[in-house]
């Protein structure tokens, strides 16, 4: 395992500048002049700053906001064992929110699977009774021995009628490279 | 002549999303200020004949930057599109009053946004081809 930060970040920068210019390729082959590659390009390149200037949790934030229509989330970290909830962002969250995934955090251990973004909909179900938690969407991080990290998306924007296609494809591109990206700024 | 298309927004996500869509045409130019007081200098200086306007923002936000901008004679007609997550109504009707023309809520819609650019600068030369059955159906994630 390689642990040096500043190779970790260069490996994760080059994928991304790699799927980033894919992209952009596809963006340019599409009819539509907002489709979700221009949206998959947009959030890349936000992410590849975001990992030179060292602000991926901000870089975060606004792409949620700007391209999924959501200001409300979380991003926690969970450590194995104890349990204890640790804030690296808490964007438009009341205490109480915040106090409900304190005293849940067991439970959300147990649901981050990393690569696989949950979208608590109807019709995908919600067995763990996450959405009780207020939680519309949990994007896995990272799960190591010795802790779990997810993005935890509260409530969308009164305009948005839920998730659609396009907000799957951008919480998938977060779930790869945020959790990465990071790392790789914690142990930097 | 291209129609020169001015994006103010403090969000990075934002202007490459708003310049990405519009350099695909070639009849537009994009200029971007990153809040609302370079979105002020810039509209002076480069005279646009679209703002797409961000509310929330530092140093000055939309709504404050859209009455400076109608203040001067040679922009009192410029087009001015708010864009902003801020839906409510409240907001919409004070970005009426500011002397905003439209109002569109983030994230941004690809028709509606493309309907208001062809309301206030005409249909691109480029749609039809854009739009010919050769390119349809890419527009899908695999």
């Amino acid at each position: 395992m390689n642990n040096d930060p500043q190779s970790g970040s260069r490996a994760v920068a080059g994928s991304m500048e790699a799927s980033s210019a894919e992209f952009l390729k596809r963006a340019a082959a599409c009819p539509s002049d907002l489709s979700v590659w221009t949206k998959l390009y947009a959030a890349s390149q936000t992410m590849l700053s975001a990992v030179r200037t060292q602000r991926v949790v901000p870089a975060l934030t606004e792409i949620c906001a700007n391209l999924v229509g959501c200001e409300e989330l979380a991003i926690v970290e969970i450590e194995r064992g104890s349990n204890g909830v640790h804030f690296l962002s808490a964007e438009g969250l009341t205490p109480a929110h915040r106090e409900v995934l304190i005293q849940n955090a067991r439970q959300l251990e147990s649901q981050i699977d990393p690569g696989n973004v949950r979208i608590l909909v109807a019709e995908e179900g919600d067995p763990d009774n996450l959405g009780s938690l207020g939680i519309s969407a949990l994007v896995p991080l990272w799960k190591d021995e010795r802790s779990s990290c997810a993005m935890l998306l509260f409530q969308l924007l009164p305009q948005r009628n839920g998730f659609d296609a396009e907000d799957r494809e951008i919480l998938q591109l977060l779930t790869i490279y945020a959790g990465p990206c990071l790392r790789s700024q914690k142990r930097g | 002549m291209k129609a020169k298309v001015l994006l103010v927004d403090d969000s990075s996500t934002a202007l490459l999303l708003g310049e990405t869509a519009f350099k695909r045409h070639t009849t537009y130019q994009v200029v971007t200020a990153r809040d609302g007081e370079e979105g002020v200098q810039k509209a002076l200086a480069e005279l646009p004949d679209l703002i797409l306007l961000d509310v929330v923002m530092p140093k000055m936000d939309g709504f404050a930057a859209c009455r400076e901008i109608r203040k001067h004679d040679g922009l009192r007609r410029v087009p001015i599109v708010m864009v902003t997550s801020r839906g409510e109504p409240a907001n919409v009707q004070t970005g009426y009053q500011c002397g905003c023309n439209a109002y569109l809520t983030k994230p941004i819609n690809a028709g509606e946004l493309l309907e208001i650019v062809r309301l206030f600068l005409g249909p691109d030369e480029q749609e039809s081809h854009a739009s010919s059955p050769s390119s349809a159906g890419e527009d899908k994630v695999e």
